[in-house]
């Protein structure tokens, strides 16, 4: 009789031979869509505020019944997800809002995008619409941000290149791009509207500039004390303003509109290519696009401090209306990706 | 036959996975050889990580060693008062978890914490330098967490250890210190050994702390450096870090087999003569104070720190009654749905996590030590290899495995479930190996001889014997899906996120560390509650076999 050690090992020689065969083979299989959502149901990975979240959830599911599955999660594992399903064989959710357009434009370059248009993208101003599979659904202004308490007058930024100043030297923050998908749009659009070169992250590094984990953390920090000032999205202070005031205690957040111009970055939305999607998700799933560029859904995101894409809203509570915005090209950015990551990484080591 | 597979299937076959992919191997290319090592070692941040790895391991064994050695010391051979109160405290500080030490250290050594709150109140300091931020504070953090378990094990050599060859030393002129350095010191340096290489590796595999206290100013250990290469959509790099951390865990892994292998190094008290007890004479109150002083900075503030900012209305306000609420327990407890979600998944994950390891690693116990089925050592094997392996890396060698079909977890809990019972076997089985061994084998045989099967003796007999153990360590088990954060954080998807994953990325524009403070008191009352559960069990167990 064959013994339980032989058993054993010839098991565990047959799995690991398996496990190679497998490996090899994949890599010449041609690619075949699996579709693995339930039918009348979409997955959609979301990231955004929760509560804002929420309120799209019910209008949209007012409309059309319980058909959503929303996945919500930070720019960063949203980002980290999509591609790490898209490298296994197939990206699992049918939509993905939130992040940049730098993943977008690499999943599209990829073929991992259905090309759609969405209806009503008419209202859409002209600078929201692109050639390429995603739909621009909102834009935010990197803006400098610090704390009215900690700075005396004199030091308050008035512009990025103040953060500069060695008199914040170890009290300045920003999101980490190896954990947080928008910091890296962050540091690749300040790389480029500062004549793409590193002068100004060199001289930030020299500041001893802190690396939180998400855009999110860096109005927190500045607010909790912890840093006088920092470089993070928008909307957030605009948010955090608005809970204090509700909840009734004092915040010493502010926000400086730089004066070389705010940085400009859109949270695309975004379908998943799947051929075997069935019929009755593929339009769930173009009907929430759709949704997404609606005015509902825009008066929405812009009372959680987003500024829409329609011609027909006006511009969100708090934003300045004679802002000089920068808007960077993130097709290069995009093709320039690895450059710039490792460009940031460089500075460190 | 049926354990083996299960064996091969979820142990070895993500483990040879990442092996093939880190010497080139995978579905997208076919290129064995050393490429990724020679490439990752080409960039100075795998260096500076490697050696910051070993850096804090090393610091952190020496600082245990100093605190828990002068500690045990007092308390086994002084008159120092307080012996059970302090081994309760270092008990209580142990069952803290360490990301939740890490973040009081921030609470109250931050630059809005409340240290500074007390300084600039006091003395009106206004500038505050402290690098709180740093290698060197991970390594503070860590050793605050794993002192206690070099300090039991201290005591446990020193209670054992036979006093004749002190008493023999003091009589034959030797003083106090020469007899504490030349024998009791050397007596005790096999524990010391391999209790040291336990928190070496403990240290090494360690996640939570750094990604908190060092990554963010840029200091890099080889867990985060996995981590954010993961985050880079690295996968090859990833693959080829957790290789070098299993290596490097692997060398600790098997000292510390050799090490413990030949504990045979202690002498035995035989004749049950007591170790002599030195009188610590007119400084006793002085050493007390500054036990006390210790035990209280390491324990009773970071609890006390986290506990006041649960009640903040944010977390940087003043502690005022205005600012102060019982909303944020209502919030997690209640009202927010991912909060809620979250306790039932690490609940569900870990219930079943630790059943499937309690039915496996008892069996393969039971092979190894009791039946006389053969290959019980292989099995037993095999099941020990994922303690020797950093949870990063499980999950790094899960996402590997299980993301293509024949058995596609990824994107399902059944993937974090399964990794959780690959880390749990092992904690099973060595709970309950020491039952087995010391069960009466006569009874098995008896029951056999009166006719029952080698399932029903099993069942009549072993279990009854065995399952104490088994419930303990499923306990244990379970307490540690309520606080682990690299699996479920590298692991979770659609609607799956645990408390682990909740207590890493809570903080955000929604809630600030106040928050994230409520959520670490309720893991720690549970911790309490469960560690309490096995403690009452692990007495019984010593009180019926002091009966027997």
């Amino acid at each position: 009789m064959f013994g339980f050690k032989k058993t054993f090992l010839l098991v565990c020689f047959i799995i690991t031979l398996s496990s190679a065969t497998e490996v090899f083979a994949s890599g010449q299989k041609e690619s075949i869509d699996i579709y693995s959502g339930k039918t009348g149901r979409i997955t959609v990975y979301i990231s955004g505020p929760a509560a804002m979240i929420s309120k799209l959830e019910k209008a949209f599911e007012k409309e059309h019944g319980d058909v959503l599955d929303l996945v919500q999660m930070g720019c960063g594992p949203l980002r980290q997800r999509v591609w790490s399903e898209m490298e296994a064989g197939q990206i699992k959710a049918d939509v993905f809002w939130g992040s940049d357009p730098l993943i977008y434009i690499a999943l599209d370059n990829k073929g991992a995008l259905e090309a759609f248009t969405p209806e009503g993208i008419e209202a859409v101003r002209d600078e929201f619409l692109t050639e390429s599979s995603y739909t621009l659904i909102n834009e935010r202004y990197i803006v400098v941000i610090y704390n009215s308490k900690k700075l005396t007058e004199e030091r308050i930024p008035s512009s990025y290149a103040d953060l500069l100043d060695p008199g914040l030297k170890g009290f300045i923050v920003q999101a980490d791009p190896s954990q947080s998908s928008t910091a890296l749009a962050i540091v690749a659009g300040l790389w480029d509207i500062h004549g793409r070169n590193w002068d100004f992250y060199r001289g930030l590094a020299a500041n001893n500039f802190f690396l939180s984990k998400k855009n999110s953390d860096v109005p927190s920090k500045i607010q909790e004390g912890e840093f006088d000032a920092g470089i993070a999205p928008h909307d957030a202070v605009l948010r955090l303003q608005k809970k204090a005031k509700k909840e009734g205690y004092p915040t010493p957040l502010a926000i400086c509109w730089p004066e070389e111009g705010p940085l400009a970055i859109q949270r695309p939305i975004a379908i998943s290519r799947n051929t075997a999607r069935p019929e009755v998700n593929e339009q769930i799933a173009r009907s929430f696009v759709s949704f997404m560029i609606s005015k509902q859904a825009q008066k929405i995101t812009t009372m959680f401090g987003f500024a829409s894409v329609r011609k027909d809203l006006p511009l969100t509570v708090g934003i300045p209306g004679d802002l000089e915005i920068r808007r960077v090209d993130w097709d290069y950015l995009a093709s320039h990706e690895n450059d710039i990551r490792d460009g940031f990484k460089a500075l460190f080591q | 036959m049926f354990l083996g597979i299960i064996l091969s299937v979820f142990i070895l076959y993500p483990f040879s996975i990442l092996l093939l992919r880190s010497l080139g191997i995978s579905a997208e290319s076919f290129k064995p050889g050393i490429d990724i090592f020679t490439r990752i070692f080409s960039k100075r941040g795998t260096w500076k990580a490697l050696v910051n790895t070993i850096y804090t391991a090393l610091l952190v064994t020496v600082l245990t060693a100093i605190i828990s050695g002068i500690l045990a010391w007092l308390v086994v051979r002084t008159d120092f008062h307080f012996k059970r109160l302090i081994k309760n405290l270092s008990f209580l500080t142990f069952i803290i978890p360490p990301y939740i030490l890490a973040l009081s250290w921030l609470e109250f050594l931050g630059r809005n914490g409340y240290l500074h709150r007390i300084l600039g109140y006091i003395f009106g300091l206004k500038e505050y330098t402290l690098e709180y931020y740093s290698i060197t504070a991970v390594a503070i953090v860590m050793s605050i967490h794993l002192y206690p378990l070099v300090f039991m094990a201290l005591c446990n050599a020193l209670e054992k250890h036979d006093p004749s060859l002190e008493n023999a030393a003091i009589m034959s002129g030797a003083t106090a210190w020469k007899t504490t350095f030349s024998i009791t010191i050397p007596l005790i340096i096999p524990s010391f050994l391999s209790i040291g290489l336990l928190v070496f590796s403990r240290t090494m595999a360690n996640f939570g702390v750094p990604a908190l206290l060092a990554l963010p100013v840029r200091k890099e250990v080889l867990t985060t450096r996995i981590y954010a290469s993961l985050s880079d959509l690295n996968i090859d790099e990833a693959t080829a870090l957790s290789f070098l951390l299993v290596f490097l865990s692997g060398l600790v892994f098997t000292s510390y087999t050799l090490i413990f292998r030949k504990k045979s190094f202690a002498t035995i008290n035989f004749n049950g003569e007591k170790p002599r007890i030195y009188s610590l004479g007119k400084r006793k109150w002085i050493i007390t104070a500054v036990v006390f002083l210790f035990q209280g900075i390491t324990t009773i503030l970071p609890l006390a720190t986290i506990f006041i900012s649960s009640f903040l209305k944010r977390w940087g306000l003043p502690l005022k009654l205005e600012y102060l609420t019982l909303n944020n327990y209502i919030q997690l407890l209640f009202k927010n749905d991912q909060a809620v979600a979250a306790f039932r998944n690490s609940i569900t994950y870990g219930i079943t996590g630790a059943t499937f390891a309690a039915v496996i690693g008892s069996s393969i116990a039971f092979i190894s030590h009791s039946s006389e089925a053969k290959g019980g050592k292989v099995l037993e094997l095999v099941a020990s290899w994922p303690m020797a392996f950093p949870n990063i890396v499980l999950a790094v060698a899960a996402i590997l495995a299980w993301n293509t079909p024949p058995l596609a977890l990824y994107g399902t809990p059944w993937i974090i479930i399964v990794t959780y019972m690959v880390l749990f076997t092992p904690i099973i089985m060595k709970n309950v190996t020491g039952l087995i061994q010391n069960h009466d084998r006569t009874q098995t045989f008896a029951a056999r001889i009166s006719g029952a099967s080698p399932f029903r003796s099993f069942l009549d007999v072993t279990f009854p014997a065995i399952f104490p153990g088994i419930k303990s360590g499923w306990l244990l088990c379970f307490l540690i899906a309520l606080k682990e954060i690299p699996i479920s954080l590298m692991l979770y998807s659609s609607g799956q996120e645990t408390i682990g994953v909740l207590l890493f990325g809570m903080q955000s524009q929604s809630y600030g560390l106040e928050m994230t403070s409520t959520l670490a008191v309720v893991i720690i009352g549970l911790i309490f509650i469960g560690n309490i559960i096995i403690q009452t069990g692990k007495r019984r167990i010593k009180n019926e076999n002091a009966s027997d």
